[in-house]
């Protein structure tokens, strides 16, 4: 967590020196797809991010989010506890209203595990590079809003991989 | 992009990619839980092997786990859970459950393993090692039987007892163990003991005392009796390839009309060591293998029983079938037509070492059709591509030669030709 907080305060910083003209925020729900040996649970939750574009066709976000839903399998209950982290985001430019995009960054997530009704392991955090890529389409015609589809991985490990699909609106401002 | 801007973008990277390699977390407690509740354990065990032991000294502790709440059904987690001991200057243990006494105390040994915990209680003295004492000899053994550490059978343990305690410790693990005449019986590092050959050995164990000050040794006397009457093979008979194995079974069939696996203490020889290889190498015993096509006789002996017993069994070593050729629409030398009768398609087939007909392949990618000569008058030509591989078409009176081609990298290159005659 002190490691996401301080990735956050440094991207701020550069945002603020960046002088960059246009801003957006995005408001997401996501399916995780958690892989820990054979437990495959999934539960729910909702993301916000907020980023602004460095240049043309260059973004860079800060997002979190929270717990919406949890899954069991295996007798494990997982919920989310939290999500955050920031990336850098490549953008095609955009064609018949439509863009792929790509994210690179960092993330940590900390979920809340609950083994057979035993209330333990509990909160464990997971964080590291953190990649995905996305498709959005633009809404209104006059306005930059966007329904976009993403996937993304919030933590690769040995034997625990982290993923997120997410449906998501953004809103340029 | 001006450079300030690129060079705020490539700190951004820089650190981004600083952070994640800084990163990691809770996967052990997460792949733990996953562990614990893929096998249903729901309490875990351990295995103590002493509650007092040696300064200095080693033990070897385990770790059970209970499936299902079952306390009958256990299985061995001491490879999954994780070591620990309260007071590591008193004693430490490694993650395979080996720990060793570091000074005199006393100290818990925990075993976790996701919420699960277990712990014992564990002394580590500096007293003397003072007697021991041979515990599981049998009265007497069968000469070629051998025991079975896991079923406990013919196999001893040590009880040392120390200076000072009252309560004896379980040294199998620590002591010596000997024979005085391995031609009537041997023991192995785990005590386990085998049977050779008729008359009485003396069986030791000995220990250091812990002091340096010399050795504590006893010894028990193991009469063997010599009441091995015949011995069977197991299979009685079989056929092999050359290169395939199979494992025989020696069972000895004793006076009083039991009977034993005596396996391991049998001597094992081919009558034809050329046709057929049969191990005597400890941990291969028995294992028959076929060299060369032929017969041979696999025996067993147990060569000091009185008269000697000893089985064989009749083996049959067959050459290993494999492809070695290919052949035109069966292996025709010539085929006749007439002109009207063009196209025609010809068959390659793979034939095997025993004569037997193989896969067809004249279409296959590996197989190619061409002309090899021309014998007489106008060629027919041949399909070298797809599906049509192998058609032959003509136009005009002649005799060719067509030759087919099969090499897949392994197999081959085989080669078959015929003659197409064109009346």
């Amino acid at each position: 967590m002190t490691k996401s907080v301080f990735a956050l305060i440094v991207m701020f910083c550069f945002s603020g020196a960046s002088q960059a003209s246009d801003f957006y925020g995005e408001l997401s729900a996501n399916y995780m797809m958690i892989d820990a040996l054979t437990a495959k649970p999934a539960p729910i939750g909702a993301e916000l991010r907020l980023g602004m574009y460095l240049e043309q066709g260059v973004g860079l976000e800060l997002f979190a989010g929270s717990g919406a839903a949890s899954d069991e399998d295996l007798d494990i209950d997982v919920d989310l506890s939290y999500t955050a982290g920031g990336a850098l985001r490549f953008e095609s430019p955009e064609k018949d209203g439509g863009k792929v995009y790509f994210l690179l960054g960092y993330a940590v997530t900390e979920l809340d595990l609950n083994r057979s009704d035993t209330g333990l392991p509990g909160k464990e955090a997971y964080d590291g590079f953190s990649y995905g890529g996305g498709v959005e389409f633009r809404m209104a015609k006059s306005r930059d809003v966007f329904l976009g589809l993403r996937v993304q991985r919030y933590f690769s490990g040995d034997e625990v991989d982290i993923d997120v699909a997410s449906l998501g609106l953004r809103l340029g401002f | 992009m001006n450079q300030r801007r690129i060079a705020q973008t490539g700190l951004t990277v820089a650190m981004l990619f600083c952070l994640s390699a800084c990163g990691g977390g809770g996967e052990q407690a997460f792949v733990e839980a996953v562990q614990v509740n893929e096998l249903n354990v729901t309490e875990i065990q351990i295995v103590v092997p002493n509650t007092v032991t040696e300064l200095n000294g080693l033990e070897s502790y385990k770790a059970s786990g209970v499936v299902g709440g079952d306390s009958s059904n256990l299985i061995d987690v001491t490879s999954r859970v994780r070591w620990s001991t309260s007071n590591s200057s008193v004693a430490s243990i490694n993650q395979a459950g080996f720990l060793t006494g570091r000074s005199v105390g006393m100290v818990d040994v925990f075993a976790r393993w996701a919420d699960l915990e277990a712990s014992a209680e564990l002394v580590v003295s500096d007293a003397l090692l003072d007697s021991i004492a041979i515990v599981g000899m049998p009265t007497s053994m069968p000469v070629c039987a051998y025991g079975n550490k896991a079923s406990g059978e013919y196999t001893l343990t040590a009880d040392g007892f120390y200076v000072g305690e009252t309560v004896a410790r379980d040294i199998s693990d620590k002591v010596t163990w000997a024979s005085d005449d391995d031609n009537v019986a041997t023991i192995d590092l785990d005590g386990v003991l085998a049977a050779y050959g008729d008359g009485s050995v003396a069986i030791s164990a000995s220990k250091n005392r812990g002091d340096g000050g010399g050795l504590v040794s006893t010894s028990l006397n193991l009469v063997v009796d010599d009441t091995l009457d015949s011995i069977t093979l197991t299979p009685d008979s079989a056929t092999l390839t050359v290169g395939s194995s199979r494992q025989f079974v020696a069972t000895g069939l004793y006076d009083d009309a039991s009977t034993r696996d005596i396996t391991l203490t049998s001597t094992w020889t081919s009558s034809n060591a050329g046709v057929l290889a049969v191990s005597d190498s400890v941990g291969e015993k028995g294992l028959a293998t076929g060299a060369t096509a032929g017969t041979a006789n696999i025996e067993a002996i147990c060569n000091l029983s009185t008269p000697v017993a000893m089985a064989s069994a009749e083996v049959t070593v067959n050459a290993r079938v494999v492809v070695n050729d290919i052949q035109i629409n069966d292996g025709t030398a010539r085929l006749t037509f007439d002109i009207g009768d063009s196209p025609v398609d010809l068959v390659a087939k793979l034939l095997k070492s025993d004569n037997s007909i193989g896969d067809t392949v004249t279409e296959l990618d590996d197989t190619s059709w061409r002309v090899s000569d021309t014998i007489e008058g106008t060629a027919a030509s041949v399909s070298n591509s797809g599906t049509t591989k192998g058609r032959v078409s003509f136009s005009a009176i002649g005799i060719t030669q067509i030759e087919v081609r099969y090499d897949d990298g392994t197999l081959g290159p085989f080669t078959d030709t015929i003659e197409i005659v064109v009346e």
